[in-house]
């Protein structure tokens, strides 16, 4: 028997080169077979082109090329705005932890201020102001060391804070001394509220508040602005020693003197004319004076 | 303090961790070795004369379009490229067939299918008799349009097997299926075939 199609399983293993001799030779004889081959023949004919590998390869490797200049552009991008955005992360971060705005005086100096809420001060010799925390909106907290005086627009609560006590005042012109241990505080129009770790106290205008090492006094003043505002200083029952430490900073020297613990001085002294101020006080209290070289003056009895 | 401290030390380590260690660095030194060889031009290079011409028939086998199966082989090939460090060269093969295949699926979401298989032109034969010649051209276009017609799976398969010459176990290691997947898409594509014959 010759059946007209072989059955699948020859067909099969032909295709995969697997039959045996007598096998192969009883399919190579059969007309399956040759029809077969013709299937093979147009298949070949419809087979895909060769391929030239030479052109292939060259076209790959250009597209490669451009591929991984696309890459390192793309990755040159993607740095340079991480670099950029780190950069303005910084700025961001510098500006929202930017320093409070300060002024400082030296020795011999004295600098007005306008705040930017409009409030005026005048800051004395060697000290500072500063805002105590720059990103609260009022930004009208203060922080001072030294002596100071405000005029300040109404509005919010002000507050000057200093290491030995705080002032709040809502408008008002007053007067602010803070060193060591001596913190005094004069109001000059308006009302003015006095925190110290012991006490509390309302100034009215012309009243003043003293607090020394020991005690804490209120006093009057009939100034209408610090005489210091005006060039010079006055003290009323202020220790001497106080005394010639203002001078040394308003003249930006060093006094040489004996120990003056327990004396007191009322009056004033300018701040242009040393031979003025030193007459001013020495007379005043049987003192004598010499000026040394080097900014040096020496006090003696 | 310090004896106690060597003594808990060495009590932790089983013994001959030492050498077991060594030889995992050695091996994973070797490993890496092997790995990088893609990433090596001349290996490349030779991947590409000696696999892209089948990689492309077995794709155009797929689309019928012959420039897209360039097309295809090429991003593959990029493909390869891309990944050398993570696919060793005895990989490589399979990885391309795989990608290749996926690129084309890829492709079809596009566009439909569209099945060129008989663009390319027939050898010029001595002409035995028009009447021969006619019967030749007529057959061969009811054959290809029977095997453009055939489930894409048996199609590819067959053609491997009678362009290519590839075997079955060839052709299901490329396709990472059992030579039983093979001889069945196969099976499908002479059920086919045979109607014609």
């Amino acid at each position: 028997m010759e059946p007209q199609q072989p059955d699948n399983d020859i067909l099969l293993r032909w295709l995969n080169g697997e039959l045996s001799g007598e096998e192969l030779r009883r399919w190579e004889s059969s007309e399956g077979y040759r029809r077969w081959q013709s299937v093979q023949a147009a298949l070949e004919r419809g087979a895909p082109r060769p391929m030239d590998h030479e052109a292939a390869l060259a076209r790959l490797l250009a597209a490669r090329h451009k591929r991984s200049r696309a890459s390192t552009r793309r990755l040159r991008l993607i740095w340079v705005s991480g670099i950029a955005a780190a950069i303005a992360g910084l700025a961001l971060l510098l500006w929202l932890f930017r320093p409070a705005p300060e002024w400082a005086t030296g020795l011999a100096a004295k600098e007005a201020i306008t705040l930017p809420d409009g409030s005026e001060v005048i800051l004395n010799a060697s000290s500072a102001l500063r805002y105590k925390d720059n990103r609260k909106g009022s930004g009208r907290e203060v922080e001072l060391e030294g002596e100071a005086y405000f005029s300040v627009t109404k509005g919010s609560t002000f507050q000057v804070s200093t290491a030995l006590g705080s002032v709040q005042v809502l408008g008002t012109r007053f007067n602010v001394f803070a060193r060591g241990q001596r913190f005094e505080v004069s109001c000059l129009e308006g009302k003015v509220l006095v925190r110290t770790d012991s006490r509390q106290d309302t100034l009215l205008p012309g009243q003043g508040l003293k607090k020394t090492e020991g005690a804490t006094d209120t006093f009057t003043t009939e100034a209408t602005t610090p005489s210091w505002t005006n060039g010079q200083s006055s003290f009323q029952l202020a220790p001497l020693p106080e005394v010639f430490r203002e001078m040394e900073r308003q003249y930006g020297i060093q006094i040489l003197a004996p120990d003056l613990a327990g004396r007191t001085f009322t009056g004033r002294f300018p701040h242009d004319d040393l031979e003025v101020a030193l007459k001013a006080v020495c007379e005043a209290m049987g003192l004598e004076y010499t000026i040394l070289d080097e900014g040096k003056v020496r006090i003696t009895e | 303090m310090a004896e106690s401290h060597v003594m808990s030390y060495e009590s932790r380590i089983p013994p001959f961790a030492h050498q077991r260690i060594i030889l995992y660095l050695s091996g994973s030194l070797h490993r890496r070795a092997m790995m990088n060889d893609v990433c090596k031009e001349d290996v490349y290079r030779q991947l590409f004369l000696g696999l892209s011409e089948r990689l492309r028939n077995y794709l155009y086998y797929h689309c019928g379009d012959a420039s897209q199966a360039e097309d295809l082989t090429q991003e593959a090939f990029l493909r390869l490229w891309e990944y050398c460090r993570k696919v060793p060269p005895e990989k490589a093969k399979a990885f391309l067939y795989r990608v290749g295949y996926n690129l084309f699926l890829d492709g079809i979401k596009h566009q439909k299918v569209v099945l060129k298989f008989r663009n390319q032109p027939a050898e010029e034969k001595a002409v035995e008799s028009p009447e021969f010649e006619y019967e030749t051209r007529e057959f061969e276009a009811r054959l290809w349009d029977t095997i453009a017609a055939m489930p894409e799976n048996s199609r590819v398969v067959f053609l491997m097997n009678r362009l290519d010459g590839m075997t079955y176990r060839e052709i299901a290691e490329l396709l990472e299926i059992s030579v039983k997947a093979v001889e069945k898409r196969m099976k499908g594509a002479l059920e086919v075939v045979r109607g014609l014959v």
